[in-house]
């Protein structure tokens, strides 16, 4: 906040130098690669030294497998809308353990910017669902922090999404689309960077593709199914077995 | 962290705004130099507050903005366009006040603003290459709870400024990652600032992109100096155990004591138990926690989930060791020591063991031999007494020579003594009541067992995924010397009368020593993105010699006269040479791999006492396939097919007869050829997670021809020769089905399995040259029900089935009928910290002809505890076992024309009132 002002006054107190304008060229469509990270080890990290299971596993799971796994995405956008498509190679060889959880991603999101709405293909274990509902309201706390992503200026901003889950997200003004992976939205620019710290999971673009993106690339997921809200799914879950309140946060992400 | 969380939640809460109708907030973005409409320049207000996002917009196409409807407040106005500074300014719209216009702002670009201004500062160009630079927190003095950033100070070529920004070797650092992860605080100096430094292990700085990416992973275009902070792992330090002891009627007793103290990664325990409840030793957890066993036999498989691998040891102190039979009192001690260092470089496990088995009873053995024209009964009643006593010493190292590579070397020693007198009183009828022979017999022997194993692996990961070298080398020796008497005195009847008598009374010494060394040599190589290969060669050489003298005592007694046909000498030596190659393809659902293996084994054995010898070679064949296809991470079809080619083991072709059991003698058959088996198996299973449904189907078949089988002979006298053959022109075969499907009941905690099973097999043997049909069928179902919660479990089952059991020698005696088992648990946790435990088992099996009376059983067992103090840690709790003295100690089993059922001395209905108390203290380590 403070560097905002003092960068503001100072930009006030400079003096002019003429040269020629060289206007910013902005993406207004495009194909965004994004690869997600997870820190198994932070996740699989048994909480107390008596669950001698866990701790077993937790040890070999250390000194075997690497600490971060990776799966890939893409997000296909233009004004209007975005459609994010998880790779589903990488999904196929996910680990996921009984005390790891699924990391692998789940969902296939189509974001209407003009209706604030977006739907969304979910497969939550066995089961597909498809949701309609509003975009989720995140209130962002805007930042001065700047860093490059994928060649892209960003701004950091914070927040905190289901009453608990702490972002931290990075979004360039070079893309004028509202949009980001899974279901982050509502920064007045593309989303290129995505933290979640405590439940150690990053989203980072690693290549922005500027090209057209055919409106058969944009169509939103569909299922035979009635749709159902968020709402409902947390519902569905919570009655369907006790121990799947551990993975509501990721499920309902 | 938990306090930042609060912080940020407390920020976030939503400010009471109130709504205006109609509010505007407007202004004109144009470029200070140039006087151009920044189109597209995008507009942000921000609560002046917290800089919450509230509404933003973009520059239309003729350099307007306008943003409608925000509610009354303080503002600040965010105006932001790619390569051009910041535009802030505060400001607010009230009542009074509804409508802002800033009138025309014009944006600088970051071009014509001084060097010193830009917000990336571009320090001057000193770029260090090479590998990260590391630093060792513990080398640098810092006062105590000293933060990072007083640490950071202190390293050579980093410098911190009073805002708390850190320059490393010139360059500003523009990531701290904690354990090789980001930390995204709030502020960039939030982890410098608050995390202790003495918290930290070492200090990392990475200097290029690839070694920042190969840390984190993630490659975000930019070079930046990054600082890796290791954190120490927890220390603890302490000592735990426990001190259990019970006593009971009837003489049962049951104790345990153990003790282990830790100190980091160093670990000590002593433990020990003795008893005669037949509880062998320690039990999984308690072993695992006080690291005793080494090495953890787990593996993470490729998508995730955990492989545990059980048994493959030789425990003495096993159920196996006494069968179920007897009253054993066992004790079972040792001491074991582990420790790691270095990072967990090197790994380093020690233990010794201790243990004695005395075991004394009783056993009577009816068996019905089903002769092609002839019906025999033998009726055995055997006393045994077996000690033995253990002395078992284990080393392993671990070494992690770097990220890739990885060592193993294990070493085991065993020493065993045991003595086992046993006498036994037989009787054989023909046709059920004509007596054939009558005899008693003793063996009372002392054996000494010593066994040495040593392992080495080494094992290597290659930059290239996929490919992969494993070496291994294995060394077993193994030395057995007996020493024994045998005392036997059969008479034989031919129509009730007494023919002849044999008289056996001999000493049997016997030394048996083998070495085996095997060294084995894995490749694999990733060909495609789905193809990966795998290669193998073994070479394995056994040398072992046997030597049995049987002694005939003389005029007085004493064992002097050599037995030669009931003694040998005998060298033996194998040599094995295996290669194989396998392919394997994985891609989206499909999992396939398909291979063989071909083993070359040459055998080679001295007679010493006859002075001959022969030689065999055996070529085996081992091809296999296997197929999974995945339909999700819950639902999977498998498929595997295995051949084998099965050789005979050197007991079955040596031509060597031992008389420890004079009324069944076994000789080898060292014209025996190569067999060869063939498995199929279909899996599938379907969990639903949401539904909790499950569904589980698997079918197997396997069948083996030139298989080999018994060839026994058995005299009208009750006297059975028993060699092998190779079963020609048949083959024996077997099949599994198994069913099962579970689901909750309802929206209960109820939850229903169902099952099925048929499995059968049929098989051969040869009596009095006559070839023998075995065909044995069992069919089951299976219903229970089950309920588990924090205060109570209860699992019920029902097993009902058919068994069919017959020869085809004897169609009319076969072994038909019902059976039917059930079981049941039960805990229930009543108030005062009170348990109650019950289970329940339940037996029955119909008569059939060859057993004439339905056999039913049912062992109740159960136990109230009750713990006391604070942390529960002192518990008293009276248990009963087989509470109505139902536990028959009752066997019935099948087995070729072999009918056989056995009942034997065991433990029975006893009451033990025990008192455990655990305890611990832990402290932690700086």
């Amino acid at each position: 906040m403070k560097n905002i002002i003092y960068l503001a006054l100072l930009f006030l107190c400079c003096e002019v130098i003429p040269a020629n304008a060289q206007f910013a060229k902005f993406t207004n469509n495009g194909v965004i690669a994004y690869e997600k990270s997870v820190n198994m080890f932070a996740i699989l990290k048994p909480k107390n030294d008596e669950d001698v299971w866990r701790k077993e596993f937790y040890d070999k799971y250390k000194s075997t497998q690497p600490q971060f796994v990776k799966y890939r995405s893409t997000l296909s956008f233009n004004l209007n809308q975005s459609l994010f498509k998880p790779n589903q190679e990488d999904n196929n060889n996910s680990k996921s353990s009984y005390w790891g959880g699924n990391t692998a991603q789940i969902n296939e999101v189509s974001t209407d910017f003009a209706a604030s709405k977006f739907t969304t293909l979910k497969k939550v274990f066995e089961e597909d669902f498809l949701i309609k509902d509003s975009l989720r309201k995140i209130d962002w706390k805007i930042t001065s922090e700047v860093r490059n992503i994928a060649g892209y200026d960003c701004r950091r901003a914070n927040a905190i999404i289901m009453d608990s889950v702490y972002v931290v997200a990075f979004y360039t003004d070079e893309i004028p689309v509202s949009g980001g992976p899974e279901s982050f939205t509502g920064l007045p620019g593309m989303i290129l960077g995505i933290a979640l710290p405590y439940e150690h999971i990053t989203w980072f673009a690693t290549k922005v593709s500027e090209i057209i993106v055919n409106p058969k690339d944009l169509t939103p997921p569909t299922t035979k199914k009635p749709a159902i809200t968020l709402k409902d799914l947390k519902n569905k879950i919570l009655s369907a077995n006790d121990y799947l309140k551990e993975s509501l946060k990721t499920l309902l992400l | 962290m938990k306090t930042n969380l609060l912080f940020y939640l407390f920020l976030l809460f939503p400010f009471g705004f109130t709504f205006a109708q109609s509010t505007q907030i407007k202004g004109q973005v144009t470029d200070k130099e140039a006087d151009s409409k920044m189109i597209n320049a995008s507009v942000s207000i921000l609560r002046a507050k917290d800089s919450i996002l509230v509404k933003f917009t973009r520059v239309a196409i003729d350099g307007f903005f306008k943003i409608n409807n925000a509610p009354f407040g303080d503002y600040i106005l965010l105006i932001t366009y790619p390569d051009y500074a910041d535009y802030v300014e505060t400001f607010k719209i009230n009542e009074t006040n509804p409508t802002k216009d800033f009138g025309k702002i014009s944006l600088v670009s970051k071009a014509r603003l001084l060097n010193e201004v830009i917000v990336k500062g571009e320090a001057i160009q000193v770029r260090v290459k090479g590998d990260t630079t590391e630093f060792d927190a513990k080398t640098f003095k810092v006062q105590p709870n000293a933060k990072v950033e007083d640490l950071l100070k202190q390293l050579p070529g980093i410098t911190i400024d009073k805002d708390g920004k850190i320059t490393a070797q010139g360059e500003t650092v523009t990531k701290v990652l904690v354990d090789g992860e980001e930390f995204f605080g709030d502020d960039p100096t939030l982890v410098t600032k608050n995390i202790r430094s003495d918290m930290v292990d070492k200090v990392q700085l990475f200097d290029d992109k690839s070694a920042n990416a190969k840390f984190t992973g993630i490659d975000d275009g930019v070079r930046n100096k990054t600082i890796n902070l290791k954190l120490k792992e927890d220390k603890k330090k302490g000592v735990f155990g426990k001190l259990d002891a019970g006593g009971g009627d009837n003489d049962f007793y049951s104790t345990q004591g153990l003790l282990n103290y830790f100190n980091n990664k160093k670990k000590v325990s002593v433990y020990s138990t003795y008893g005669n409840t037949r509880r062998t030793g320690l039990d999984w957890e308690t072993s695992r926690k006080l690291g005793v066993g080494g090495d953890s036999n787990i593996e993470i498989s490729d998508d995730g989930g955990m492989i545990m691998y059980f048994g493959g040891g030789d425990d003495t102190f096993s159920d196996q060791s006494f069968y179920g039979e007897g009253i054993p009192k066992i004790l079972n001690t040792g001491i074991h020591f582990d420790n790691k260092w270095k990072e967990d470089k090197h790994a380093i496990n020690l233990d010794y063991k201790y243990g004695t088995l005395d075991n004394l009873g009783f056993k009577n053995t009816i068996n019905q031999n089903n002769l092609p024209n002839n019906l025999l009964v033998n009726n055995t009643n055997n006393n045994f007494n077996n000690n033995l006593n253990q002395n078992k010493f284990n080393v392993a190292y671990a070494l992690k020579i770097d990220t890739s590579s990885n060592l193993k070397l294990t070493v085991e020693n065993s020493i065993r003594n045991r003595s086992n007198l046993s006498s036994t009183l037989n009787t054989g009828f023909s046709n059920a009541n004509n007596l054939i022979n009558d005899g008693d017999r003793s063996f009372n022997e002392n054996i000494a067992e010593n066994k040495l194993a040593t392992t080495i692996f080494y094992g290597k990961k290659f930059k290239k995924p996929g490919r992969t070298l494993t070496f291994r080398f294995n060394q077993n020796y193994s030395n057995n010397v007996s020493d024994g008497i045998l005392n036997s005195n059969i008479d034989f009847f031919t129509n009730n009368v007494k023919t002849r008598t044999d008289i056996i009374n001999q000493q049997k010494n016997n030394n048996q020593e083998s070495e085996n060394y095997k060294t084995s040599l894995t490749l694999t190589e990733k060909l495609t993105k789905a193809i990966s290969i795998s290669t193998n060669y073994d070479f394995s050489f056994t040398k072992s010699l046997s030597k049995l003298n049987s002694f005939n005592a003389d005029a007085g007694g004493n064992y002097t006269q050599l037995d030669a046909l009931f003694s040998n000498d005998l060298n033996f030596d194998i040599n094995t040479h295996q290669g194989g190659l396998s392919f394997a393809y994985k891609k989206d659902k499909t999992n396939l791999t398909l291979g063989s293996k071909v083993a070359f084994a040459k055998l080679h054995q001295d007679n010493l006492i006859a002075n001959t010898f022969f030689d065999r070679d055996f070529v085996n064949v081992i091809p296999s396939l296997n197929y999974i296809y995945s339909f999700s991470k819950q639902k999977r079809l498998s498929f595997n097919y295995t051949g084998s080619t099965k050789q005979p083991s050197i007991n079955q072709l040596q031509p060597v007869l031992n008389n420890n059991d004079p009324l069944n003698i076994t000789v080898g058959n060292k014209d025996l050829g190569i067999a060869f088996s063939q498995r199929f198996n279909i899996g599938f299973n379907d969990y639903k997670v949401l539904k909790g449904r499950g569904i589980y189907f698997n079918f197997s078949y396997s069948l083996t021809s030139n298989d080999i089988v018994n060839n026994i002979n058995t005299t009208t006298e009750g006297f059975s020769n028993a060699t092998f053959q190779n079963l020609k022109g048949k083959t024996q075969s077997n099949f599994r089905t198994y069913f099962d499907y579970n689901s909750k009941l309802g929206k209960s905690k109820w939850q229903l399995g169902l099952g099925f099973s048929n499995n059968g097999n049929t098989n051969y043997n040869i009596i009095n040259k006559e070839l023998n049909q075995n065909t044995i069928n069992n069919t089951n179902a299976r219903v229970s029900i089950s309920r588990y919660t924090d205060k109570m479990s209860f699992y019920f089952t029902l097993n009902p089935g058919y068994q069919v059991n017959k020869s085809s020698l004897q169609s009319l005696r076969n072994a038909n009928g019902l059976t039917l088992t059930s079981y049941s648990d039960f805990n229930f946790k009543l108030p005062r910290k009170i348990t109650l435990q019950a289970e329940l088992e339940y037996t029955y099996q119909e008569a059939s002809s060859s057993f004439n009376t339905n056999f039913s059983q049912y062992i109740i067992n159960t136990s109230i505890e009750k713990s006391f103090s604070e942390k529960d840690n002192l518990k008293l709790s009276l248990s009963g076992n087989d509470l109505f003295n139902q536990n028959a100690g009752f066997n019935r089993s099948a087995f070729g024309n072999n009918i056989t059922q056995t009942s034997f001395n065991n433990i029975q209905r006893y009451f033990l009132l025990s008192l455990a108390w655990d305890f611990s203290k832990f402290g932690s380590l700086k």
